[in-house]
């Protein structure tokens, strides 16, 4: 009996041997990895990426089915709900994937924010990582269409009309690759393409240069305070394997729980008189640029050119942040500014997405604007400013001690000292 | 050197990009179209057609009261671009009895575009900067058939920059209405 183990164990290694040999992943994908980077704020990333690929695999199935013309592609969409085995099951899933790709995503960006990985040598990572999540949502605005929905199309139709506003020869050429001639089935067959086949190349390729770019430089390490006290290298098997399908299994199961729960019902179809009657709104990870382009200061030709101005500033920003924050320093405790801007960014993302749901078709009064994301900043710095004049040595975010309560507590004080001398010693 | 005769190269591949743009294409005429009879219209009871090409939607309504440019017996019928001039939505008709207005508008549910249905489309309220494009219209007396044969400034949304007055764009870019030529 005891042989029997042996000797299989002995054919598993001349296999795993023999794939190494040739593929080589114990020295890339499945390297060693350090013990503190298994919590799941370090895998943000990867959990985006694998909804990406739930997308794909059920997008896949969908693709069985579904017809890109104008006349049949509602109809197309209702047979995979209605008559295919688990249509509705599938494209629920797509959808809800799709959901949690665009908001692992947005946590992932934060994150990485928050605690500087994208300072050198990692400053490139950040501009794919960028390209890659702007790419993701251009997934969701092209795939929005699809259905042939009154929602849906309605909302790219006016998506297009702002588009429309821009001064010439940018106006006539992105209107010709969004739509073409401008026929309905020109529109919906550029989508079409863009959906499934150049915007997934793109976040694949991208993938495939970030993912080299992270196995040259490994995890990004935190500083300051909350720098992990433990650095030993796990390796991939069993433990890290464990843990990556444990956590992929956790947002599998949300999602599929969410979407048998709440399985999607496809609107009425796209027709002129009932567009006229509904009021079109965006999917929620496009609401706030919706609210921003409503506000009253952003009407007329010029205001609409100056709100596409700003949108464009502000992804362009974040895209190039590591060229902008160009500091060395990485601990969040010694960032009072770039903290304080990153908090701002993310409640008022969040006060944009809501309060676009609740007025949907309504222009907002520049005053009012002004008041609600005015106070919502400045209640954001206060809580962020009390905290750091309140965090005494060692000063910690919020956010940070939220995750390491775990390690808070394995940590006792006599432990801390050294901790932090090893952080000094890896700065020099 | 090297440098400026590799950039040279590189201006060769230029012509390339006008694969990527529309390009030059021949205007055709606008189409003399049937759309409705004005036994079947009735008062405020909008009518939704395609002109000049299949995917640009109008809107045909008889207002009951005298209007700009209208046609029919009683000069009271006219017809609209249902393309809002504001983001390209597409606009409804409600009649003076359905609102506090106290008159027929064009009502864009988008962001409350609302222009007179009664005098040009005129802009009454919201983002719009440019008045509905009208349909021009022509009655036949004998039997009672209304045509459409053209469609007025400015531009539909989407076909050419907002506000222009070239409405020969309106013709480019689809497939033309069944009708004779005019």
């Amino acid at each position: 009996m005891k042989q029997a183990v042996a000797t299989r164990r002995n054919r598993w290694h001349t296999l795993s041997n023999w794939i190494n040999t040739r593929l080589g992943l114990a020295n890339t994908i499945l390297r060693p990895v350090p013990s503190y980077s298994l919590k799941p704020d370090y895998w943000l990333g990867a959990i985006a990426f694998v909804a990406f690929l739930v997308c794909g695999f059920t997008g896949i199935l969908q693709l069985q089915y579904y017809v890109p013309t104008p006349d049949a592609a509602y109809d197309s969409v209702q047979h995979i709900n209605e008559f295919v085995p688990y249509g509705n099951l599938i494209q629920s899933v797509h959808l809800y994937s799709a959901f949690a790709m665009i908001f692992f995503a947005f946590a992932h960006m934060m994150r990485g924010y928050f605690l500087s990985v994208h300072k050198r040598p990692r400053e490139l990572m950040w501009v794919v990582g960028m390209v890659m999540g702007l790419s993701a949502l251009g997934m969701g605005f092209t795939g929005y269409l699809l259905p042939w929905t009154v929602l849906s199309k309605s909302a790219t139709d006016i998506s297009i009309g702002f588009v429309n506003q821009l001064p010439d020869p940018l106006r006539s050429f992105v209107m010709f690759g969004l739509r073409g001639t401008g026929t309905d089935s020109d529109l919906l067959l550029r989508f079409f393409a863009l959906h499934t086949v150049i915007l997934p190349a793109v976040i694949f390729v991208l993938f495939a240069i970030k993912l080299h770019m992270f196995e040259v430089h490994g995890v990004a390490k935190p500083e300051g305070h909350s720098a992990p006290t433990q650095t030993h290298l796990i390796p991939w098997f069993p433990r890290v394997l464990g843990y990556t399908l444990l956590l992929a299994s956790v947002v599998g199961s949300a999602v599929l729980t969410i979407a048998i729960l709440f399985p999607t019902q496809l609107p009425a179809k796209f027709t002129y008189e009932a567009a006229a009657a509904a009021t079109p709104t965006p999917e929620w990870y496009f609401l706030w640029a919706y609210q921003i382009l409503k506000f009253s200061v952003f009407e007329g030709q010029l205001g609409i050119r100056l709100a596409l101005l700003l949108l464009f500033a502000i992804m362009a920003a974040f895209t190039l942040l590591p060229f902008i924050d160009r500091s060395p320093i990485r601990d969040p405790s010694r960032r009072p500014v770039f903290v304080t801007l990153g908090a701002i960014t993310v409640v008022e993302v969040f006060v944009l997405v809501i309060w676009g749901s609740m007025t949907p078709g309504i222009t907002i009064p520049t005053v009012e604007a002004v008041l609600v994301l005015g106070s919502a900043a400045t209640l954001t710095t206060g809580i962020v400013f009390v905290w750091f004049r309140h965090m005494k040595q060692p000063s910690e975010m919020l956010y940070e001690r939220f995750l390491n309560r775990k390690n808070q507590q394995l940590v006792s004080k006599t432990n801390r000292e050294p901790a932090r001398r090893n952080e000094i010693g890896s700065r020099t | 050197m090297a440098l400026a005769s590799l950039g040279l190269g590189f201006l060769g591949i230029l012509p390339i990009l006008r694969s990527a743009t529309p390009g030059t294409v021949e205007v055709p005429k606008w189409p003399r179209t049937k759309i409705a009879n004005v036994k079947d219209l009735a008062i405020d009871n909008p009518k939704i057609f395609m002109y000049p090409l299949e995917d640009t939607p109008n809107i045909l309504v008889k207002l009951g009261k005298r209007a700009e440019g209208g046609v029919g017996p009683d000069a009271d019928i006219v017809a609209y671009s249902q393309v809002c001039q504001h983001l390209g939505c597409f606009v409804r008709f409600q009649a003076a009895s359905q609102q506090s207005q106290g008159r027929d508008l064009f009502y864009c549910p988008c962001h409350a575009g609302t222009y007179d249905a009664g005098n040009a489309a005129q802009i009454i309220g919201g983002p719009p900067l440019y008045p509905l494009p009208q349909v021009l219209l022509q009655f036949d007396d004998s039997s009672g058939e209304i045509f459409a044969y053209g469609v007025g400034p400015p531009v539909i949304f989407g076909k050419g920059p907002p506000g222009s007055n070239e409405v020969w764009q309106d013709l480019v870019g689809g497939t033309l209405v069944a009708g004779s030529s005019t």
